[in-house]
């Protein structure tokens, strides 16, 4: 892949959670590119790692965790190395996040109209009423009708998916280079998330931004991403464009989990669903693969160290059953 | 004899405005979405009280062993529906009849025997489990609320339960924090299932869950339905869980049937512009997928009070002039399916 234009390169990222005195590694050595102007999902169940990444990448992690390794390259950059006052500069204007839940997220005690003006003031050093118009504008790009008077109104009296639309024109006003998406439509009614991906994706193509989509739906990764990572219990099994992976999914896990997914439009496909759950973060094992106890390929070299595979353009899969494409 | 479990007609729930009662009518003009006609948005405002219709004239009728869904977006009714069959609240008008009884006049000790043989599992297995309660004493409950068994066989009981939604006996001393999503939706089924129900309603059962745990809830509610000979209800938004689980399914918004009809059927072919545009708007896991993109404007409060003419006006693609004055009602197409659209009917779109 060409590394060049990569607005993020992630490489060997791993997470460490402390734990109960122990520290497990729940982000575990991956690695992955979000190609300028590009869409990646990163998709896996809940608890697989997804989330932690982002904050990782953001810098934002818990005090519990803490990064153990890897870079982050963002435009050939390393974000490892930046201290908290470059990273605050770093946050908003080269990276935009667009959180889980936009009403935990914006401030209740602001009328969104400020939340918004402040970002151009500080961004852009607009003046007070300059930034108040931008806002305006703002909202009205996001679908908000009668801006003039939205702009006053605080979060409280937003629905989740107007509240939604706010988050995404709090994200994109920064103009960052890349978006992170965090379930941006989780909790939404299926006819609201398909308003509010529009809309984020006819902003992002407008700034020329990328995106990185985190979500468990993978529906909506086939819908609006041009590469999917998929994580594991802190491992990304699997990484390629989107075709590759959903129509050529190499990885026992992949497998399992596009054919357990519930369709409106066709029956279950019985026999390769997945059985048993994630591991246990306490119990990984500290080398070999992860999945090795839900796997229906096990093999005995499962438990050593496992070799990332190029099983296509583009495409990477970390499973022993490639070996020979190492 | 109507052979039927359940039979609910002209079912009406009405919440009176009052302190604390969301006001629709207050902002509704600025919540309009974009393209939406803003000068005609005053016009749509709900009454300012605050009253809401949460269900209007609401026809349902169940046979043993059938498994309808009931499907709609929030704001639908779909749960205020569940909550008056349970007897949890009191429908303002229409009647509800389980094995050709009217439940609306129970009370008391009959009450609790009705309860006993129809059960709910309730959205969101994390918030309706007791989280200082055991397993085992979360499933005792109901056994010595409803005298299903003795102290002595309880135990027993207990293990045929935790047996039937696959569960292992050290699930028993288990606290909720304890288990994971998918273990918490047994659970909170087992304890459903532990009065020995004939009919169950089943809120929104695989909302909380990851893709593959979904899946395996899925089969486990199909099993038991065989082994026991169930009647469900089932209550969701995700028309893929509907897919699975239903024979027969009624499509809800602001309260109303829009449509209704078989299952495979009815999602294959939605005629209803409402039920299009749901279909549309779900994410079918493949790259390649082409979807007809039938988008709605706005969100359920652009809607028009159904009094007056169609809800979906204000939203729907293929709406004309007399859809906003002209009160739609279900009417059937064949002797199976039903639409509340006129332009369908008429044969239009």
């Amino acid at each position: 892949m060409n590394d060049h234009n990569a607005t993020l390169r992630v490489e060997d990222l791993s997470i460490s959670l402390h734990t109960r005195g122990q520290n497990v590694n729940i982000v575990d050595r991956i690695s992955f590119i979000v190609p300028e102007g590009k869409v990646v999902g990163l998709v896996g169940e809940s608890g697989s790692g997804k989330s932690m990444t982002a904050l990782a990448i953001m810098q934002l992690l818990p005090k519990s965790a803490s990064l153990a390794g890897g870079c982050i390259a963002l435009n050939g950059d390393d974000l490892t190395r930046y201290r908290e006052h470059d990273m605050q500069k770093v946050r908003g204007r080269d990276i935009a996040l667009i959180f889980q839940s936009s009403k935990t997220a914006l401030n209740p005690l602001m009328t969104v109209g400020s939340q918004i003006a402040r970002v151009y003031r500080r961004r852009f050093g607009h003046s007070r009423r300059e930034a108040w118009a931008s806002a305006v504008d703002m909202l009205d790009r996001v679908g908000i009708s009668r801006a003039q008077q939205r702009a006053k109104h605080f979060p409280h009296q937003f629905s989740g998916g107007m509240a939604q639309r706010v988050m995404i024109a709090l994200a994109v006003a920064c103009k960052a280079k890349l978006l992170i998406a965090d379930e941006p439509t989780t909790g939404l009614d299926v006819t609201t998330e398909a308003q509010i991906l529009d809309l984020l994706e006819e902003l992002r193509r407008a700034e020329g931004s990328s995106l990185l989509l985190i979500t468990h739906n993978l529906g909506l990764a086939a819908a609006h991403c041009d590469y999917i990572a998929v994580m594991h219990a802190g491992h990304i099994v699997e990484f390629g464009p989107v075709r590759e992976v959903f129509h050529n999914p190499t990885h026992p896990y992949t497998q399992g989990l596009l054919s357990s997914v519930a369709r409106p439009d066709r029956a279950l496909l019985h026999g390769t669903t997945l059985t048993g759950r994630a591991p246990d973060p306490l119990s990984l094992p500290r080398v070999g693969c992860r999945f090795i106890h839900r796997c229906p390929a096990r093999m005995p070299q499962c438990a050593q160290p496992v070799p990332l595979a190029t099983v296509g353009p583009e495409h990477t899969s970390y499973c022993h059953l490639y070996e020979d494409m190492v | 004899m109507s052979g039927y479990l359940l039979e609910v007609r002209n079912l009406t729930k009405v919440f009176q405005g009052g302190h604390g009662a969301p006001r629709f009518g207050v902002n509704l003009a600025q919540l309009f979405g974009t393209g939406i006609r803003d000068d005609t948005a005053a016009d749509v405002i709900a009454p300012q009280d605050g009253t809401i219709v949460a269900v209007r004239d609401l026809d349902l009728a169940i046979r043993p062993g059938e498994i309808v869904g009931l499907v709609g977006e929030s704001g639908s009714g779909k749960s205020t529906v569940a909550r008056c069959l349970m007897h949890l609240i009191e429908p303002t008008d229409g009647d509800i009849l389980y094995e050709n009884q009217s439940i609306l006049n129970l009370r008391g000790s009959q009450l609790k025997a009705f309860r006993q043989k129809m059960q709910m599992v309730f959205q969101d297995p994390t918030a309706s489990l007791d989280p200082r309660f055991t397993v085992e004493r979360t499933l005792a409950e109901p056994l010595r609320v409803h005298h299903v068994t003795g102290r002595r066989d309880r135990r027993a009981r207990m293990r045929e339960l935790l047996d039937a939604v696959h569960l292992r006996q050290d699930h028993l001393d288990r606290y909720p924090h304890q288990l994971s999503g998918g273990e918490k939706q047994r659970v909170v089924i087992a304890r459903a299932l532990a009065t020995n129900p004939r009919f169950l309603i089943l809120d929104e059962p695989t909302s909380a869950l990851d893709a593959s745990v979904q899946v395996r809830i899925i089969s486990l509610l199909q099993e038991l339905k065989e082994r026991f000979q169930m009647t469900y209800l089932v209550i969701s938004h995700d028309l893929s869980v509907i897919r699975h689980l239903c024979e027969h399914v009624i499509v809800m918004y602001l309260g109303e049937a829009i449509e209704t009809g078989p299952t495979t059927e009815l999602i294959d072919n939605p005629r209803h512009p409402y039920t299009q545009a749901l279909m549309s708007a779900i994410p079918i896991p493949d790259p390649d997928y082409v979807r007809a993109r039938i988008r709605l404007k706005g969100d359920i409060r652009n809607s028009l009070p159904p009094e007056i003419g169609c809800p979906l006006a204000y939203r729907c693609p293929h709406a004309v002039e007399a859809c906003f004055h002209t009160p739609q009602r279900l009417v059937p197409l064949d002797d199976q399916r039903a639409v509340a659209c006129h332009r369908v009917i008429n044969g239009e779109i």
